[in-house]
Formats: structure tokens, sequence, C-alpha cells
């Protein structure tokens, strides 16, 4: 998508002639507006009906602004034993996710892009097969396997199975390999060895493949709701999202209030650490687009 | 971006992985639990870890500690697991072996799990199957064998605006015949809709297998190897539950998703629902405690040809296969059958016993809602209890959307589920 975002706005500019340029632009602006208000809107809903009693949620014809607007819902999702714990929990293992993509999906990116060695493309042939088999697949093997090593009901087998993805090593490898090969012969030629090399000129370099990983990961990681519920014998080491479908979603109904509250809980840090990374977040689609 | 290398990659890739889905088990090895050692009456020892679910699972340790009183030497380890989802986690589990000793089971699940052989039946003699509402026992029970015991259970009722029926001068409905002409006259009361009724939806079938089991169908044959759909009275019901469409007493198209129906039953747009005991909380919260004391009456389902049986939803306790400390886990389910301890959930939880003596006592026994949820119990029946019933379901729901939406005459509907029902089977191993 970002690749054909950054291909067709040159193409319209050259195209078009002077007039039907205003046409053209109010015509984008008009759809950019329109699917602004369609990406907010739920947004908006969310936090609006936060503070509305669960009465007005569900009522018919629904209204945007709250009649009586009321916190009882953060209260009551607040107020509910060791939430502070399960939030302490997602934050820790988004946070030991985030670190390891980091780290070791760039190295492996670093060696599958400019290290010359037998197998290498066996090698990355598999991490393209690896992108393609569905999770569900590999969910009550990798699972069994966790327990094996007796990780179960643990934070390191919350963790240890996502500190690398193959979307990661993929991403991290197209992005050093367009890096020229004269910078890592020049630094070789300096006398860097291949740790240096990596940590100084190629990590640099990659900066808005990390922030564009770091915010792909830690967003998988925080909304993951199936693994950690699966793991996590004991409530203690719930995640967020296992945590609020305890309290909000019953066998026969469901309590919309807690569940907008927790909803926005569970979303506002990720805004946050969007807003943080925008920066560098778009710059990296643009550089992976220009390709 | 890519070569022809990685694309040729990504081609092989794809045909790895379809290859790895499709060689999905279906027919591979599938087990019953076995029967263990009878239970013998000392007091519980060691450490029980139990799963319970949502509300359930958070209350429960309040329960518990009675029973840590009378057990002193045990102790109750609860982990609350969220409903959604909790058929993944209780499947997972036993596929790798790593369980607590026992869980709470939605009695709808509960043949699917003990399939893969990850259930003890329960020890002969452990509990008086008498004492429970039929319903709920029937629901235990799988290909000869017993996998959970009954802890609380739920039926539907027929909820009706009563103020609108009292505008009509009607009272409610108690056969079919009375049914459409009542919902007829609320509808002339300014409702759109008489009833609401599911079409199509996930678990259309639990409010539609009603209507066949009060026309006298039975949708299993007697040693329940083959699934019966095809006979004149599933036929009737069927046609029964057409009739409200095509006499525009019931919408085409009706609730998708849990919390829909409410609003619209506050505004009176539709005057009917059916619904379980957990509908009145729904209600109050969508149109406060005075909505639900002025216009919401409930009564039991009307009756057909054969009877008014309704669905009867419960929860079970199972113990696992695994479990570590068996003996502990099934003497913690005895306790909680005991009448006094069913007395003493309901009065914490609400939930509705499913020991019929419990409803003797108390709060429970004089409440005028309450007595036609335990009128409607003692005839309320589970669906089939079949290894692959979940996967008839599908087919089913599929179905029932063609009918409510006159796309298909209840004929064609039944011929075609009977027809998948018989390639898909039961699943029986026996």
């Amino acid at each position: 998508m970002a690749t054909m975002t950054a291909r067709t706005v040159p193409a319209d500019r050259a195209a078009g002639a002077p007039r039907s340029t205003r046409t053209a632009r109010t015509l984008l602006y008009g759809t950019l507006i329109l699917g602004l208000l369609a990406t907010l809107a739920p947004f908006a809903w969310m936090f609006l009906g936060s503070v509305k009693p669960t009465g007005e949620i569900v009522a018919h014809p629904s209204t945007w602004l709250p009649d009586s607007p009321t916190l009882v819902n953060f209260d009551r999702l607040l107020s509910k034993q060791n939430f502070g714990l399960y939030f302490f929990n997602s934050s820790l293992v988004a946070m030991a996710c985030v670190m390891g993509n980091l780290l070791f999906c760039s190295m492996a990116g670093y060696a599958l892009a400019k290290i010359e060695f037998a197998g290498k493309r066996v090698l990355f042939s598999l991490v393209l097969t690896m992108l393609i088999i569905p999770g569900v697949t590999t969910f009550v093997p990798l699972f069994v396997l966790v327990s094996n090593m007796g990780l179960s009901n643990s934070y390191l087998g919350l963790i240890l199975p996502f500190l690398v993805t193959p979307l990661g090593v993929f991403l991290m490898r197209q992005f050093v390999h367009d890096i020229p090969d004269s910078l890592v012969e020049a630094a070789r030629l300096d006398g860097a060895g291949e740790v240096r090399t990596f940590l100084s000129v190629i990590l640099p370099l990659c900066r808005p493949a990390l922030a564009t990983l770091a915010i792909l990961t830690f967003l998988a990681q925080w909304n993951n709701f199936l693994w950690p519920l699966v793991v996590a014998q004991t409530e203690e080491h719930y995640t967020l999202p296992v945590a609020l479908a305890l309290f909000s979603v019953g066998a026969n109904g469901t309590n919309y209030g807690l569940l907008l509250a927790g909803a926005v809980t569970v979303v506002t840090p990720i805004i946050l650490l969007f807003l943080v990374l925008q920066k560098h977040f778009i710059q990296g689609i643009a550089n992976t687009g220009i390709k | 971006m890519f070569r022809p290398q990685a694309v040729r990659t990504l081609v092989v890739g794809l045909a790895a992985a379809l290859l790895l889905t499709g060689c999905g088990r279906t027919d591979s090895k599938q087990g019953q639990g076995s029967a263990g050692a009878p239970i013998d009456s000392s007091p519980a020892t060691g450490d029980i870890a139990v799963w319970a679910m949502g509300t359930e699972g958070e209350l429960l340790p309040k329960l518990a500690a009675r029973f840590e009183k009378a057990n002193p030497d045990a102790r109750v380890k609860v982990t609350a697991v969220p409903w959604q989802d909790y058929g993944k986690k209780v499947e997972t589990a036993i596929a790798s072996g790593d369980t607590p000793d026992a869980t709470l089971v939605g009695s709808a699940d509960l043949a699917t799990f003990a399939t893969t052989g990850g259930l003890e039946q329960v020890p002969p003699k452990l509990v008086d199957d008498s004492a429970f509402y039929p319903g709920a026992v029937q629901s235990s029970a799988f290909e000869g064998a017993r996998y959970g015991v009954p802890w609380y259970v739920e039926t539907r009722c027929l909820f009706y605006r009563k103020d609108m029926a009292r505008a009509a001068g009607m009272s409610p409905p108690k056969t079919w015949d009375d049914y459409r002409p009542f919902l007829k006259a609320l509808q002339k009361e300014g409702a759109k809709w008489g009833l609401s009724l599911p079409t199509g939806a996930a678990q259309s079938w639990q409010s539609v297998l009603p209507f066949m089991w009060q026309a006298g169908a039975r949708l299993m044959n007697e040693n329940k190897s083959e699934f019966t759909f095809d006979t004149p009275e599933a036929l009737t019901g069927l046609r029964f539950y057409q009739s409200f469409f095509a006499s525009k007493t019931v919408s085409p198209n009706g609730p998708v998703s849990l919390g829909e129906i409410e609003p619209e039953f506050v505004a009176g747009s539709t005057a009917a629902l059916i619904s379980g005991p957990w509908e009145q909380g729904l209600l109050k919260s969508a149109g406060g405690a005075s909505f639900v004391d002025d216009k919401v009456g409930i009564a039991p389902l009307p009756a057909g040809p054969a009877s008014n049986a309704s669905y009867v939803g419960s929860g079970q306790w199972a113990v696992f296969q695994n479990a570590e400390n068996r003996e502990g886990a099934w003497k913690f389910i005895r306790w909680m059958a005991r009448p006094d301890s069913q007395t003493a959930w309901y009065e914490l939880s609400g939930d509705l016993p499913a020991v019929q003596s419990a409803w003797n006592a108390g709060k429970i026994a004089t409440d005028p809602a309450l007595a036609v949820f335990r009128s409607q119990l003692k005839t309320a029946q589970p669906g089939p209890t079949a290894a692959r019933w979940k996967q008839v379901t599908a087919v089913f729901d599929a179905e029932i959307e063609k009918v409510a939406k006159g796309v298909s005459s209840p004929e064609e509907a039944l011929h075609r589920i009977q027809a998948k029902a018989s390639t898909i089977g039961t699943g029986d191993q026996r």
C-alpha cells in the first residue's frame, strides 16, 4: 500500500494540467477528510462511551455526547483487583518483545543482506516461507513446546516465542539491503569488525525501519489475546486484554461500559507511543515505499 | 522489490502452508476418558487447582472458602478465566497435558472436550443424578458415560412488555394457538415487531430447536448414533417458526450480537423476546429498575402439540485426566453439588441451582420471576450431546437463516440439514 501511494502521487502531479489540478486537489482533500472522519469516529465513540452509563451506551437511537457523564466505568475497572499488575504485565511483555525484535531482527537482517555465507539463500527463503504460514497452525504445537520446556505460566513463556519474528527479519533485511555496500566496505577498510560495523554504521542508518518495527511489535504484543490467555495459568500473569475480557465479556452479555473504559485504558499508551515515534514511523513508510 | 527467486520462494511457501493446513486431524484418534476409582468420604486434602470463567471465576473463591473451612487440609486455587475463547484454552491445555485439576465447562462444549479424551468420567456414585434437573444431567452424558457434574442451570422463557399486554387486555399465551394473536395484539399497541427471534446468527439453534421439541421431535435416534431431523414433528416445529416471519410478527433480520435487542425492547419497538435469567440484569441496565418492575412480564414458553420444552444450558464441573489431585477435585465438586452449597452459591452469584431441592428455601423459593424459570426447567432439554454436534450447528444456523429470510422452505431446510448432518455424523466412536 505504501508503495502505491508513494508512486501515484508524483505521477498525478506530472500528468495534471493546471485547471484540473484544483479539482483533483479538492477531490483528494475531500476524500482524505472523509477517510479521516471514518477513522476517528470509532475512537470518538469509544472515548465518549467510556464516560456514559451502560443504559446510555446501548440506548436506541444512540447519541454522541453523554447526557450524564460519569466516571463509574473507570472506577469499577480500576477497583478490580490486580489491575495495576495486569498493566505492568502487558508493558513488560510488550517492551521485552520490542527490545528482542529490534536487536535480533536487525542482526539477522544485516547478516542476510550484507554477509556472504553458505546457505544464505535457503535461510532467507525459510524466513519468507514462515511469513506465509498462518499462526493458527502452529499455535497448539508452540504451546506444547513451551509447556514441555516448563515455561507455561511464566513471563518467559509469554515473551520467548515472540522475541524474533519473520516479518521483522524480512523488514530489516530489505532495509539493510538498500544501504550502499560502499558504506560497509569503508567501515571494513577503516578496520571495523562485523560487530562494530553493525553497531556503528548499520544500526544508526536503520532508525526509520527500527521505529516501524518497534511500533508494529509493540502493537502486536499489546493487543495479543489468545497466547497470554492460554499460557497464563494463574491470574498473576494475565495481560490487559485477557483481564479486560474476564471483566467485561460474560457468557450471555457484555458490560459495554466496562469494556469501553478498558479499551480507552488499553489504547491510550499506543496513541502516545505513536505520537512519540510518529516522525520516524512515517519516514520508515516513505523509505520502504521509494524502493 | 521482489526478484523472480523471491516469487518462486513465495509460491513454494504458499504450497507448503496449504499442505500443512490440509494436514489438520479430523479423523485421527479420538478417545474417551477413563473411569477412575470411586471417591471416599474422608475430607479433601492438598491443593486443588480449578478454572472458572467470568463472574463465576471472580466469585468462586468466596464459596471455596467455606469448603476449606470444612476441609482444613485442602486449599482451592481458583483461576478466573474469560469466557471469550475459553474453549481454545481448555483444548490447548488438554493437548499439552498441562492442565489444572478441574474446570467449569459450558454444557454446550462438554461433548467437544470429552471427545479429546482429556476429561475423566464422573466416578460411580459421586452424586445422586435424580437430585438435578433432568436436562442438566442429560447434557453431561456423552457416549454412554458422564463427564460433568451440573453446577448451575439456565433456561429460556418468554419476556414480554407487561404494560402493552395490559393495554391490549391480553394475558400471556399458554399454547401455540394463543401465541400469534397475543403478539399481534402487542403489535397493535405500537410495537413494530411482536417478538424477536434469532434468524441465523451463531447459536440460533438454541432458540429454534425448542419449537421442534414442542412439536414432539427427537433429534437423535434411541442409541444416539444418528441425527434425525427429517421427521414430521421437526417439520411442524420449523413451520411454526417460519410462520412468524410469513405473518410479519417477527423481524426477518433478527439480532446478530449480544445486547442488540434490549434497547428495542425498552423502546417498545419489539414487544417480546425469549431469553434466560440474565436478561433481567441486562434490561435493568438498559432501561432502569423501574422499567423491569413496571413493564416486564415473564411467562413460560407457550406449549406446542407435545410440550412447552425450552433449551437448558448449564455450567458443569469436569476433572481433567491429567489432574494431580483428582480425589480433592471430585470432593470439591461433590461438595458444590450439595443443596446447601447450591443455595449459598445462588446467594453469592445469582446463578440458578442445578439441584432441585436447593430451590425450596429462602428468596429463591418465593420470587415470582424465578418460579417461572423453575417450572420451565422441569421440561427443558439440552441440544444433542454428540461429538460433532458443534459442526452440525453451523449447518443448522445457516439453513435457519434461509428459512427466516424466506429463501428456503422448512421442508427443503430440514432435508438439507439432515443430509449434511448424516455426512458429518455424530462422531460416536463406540
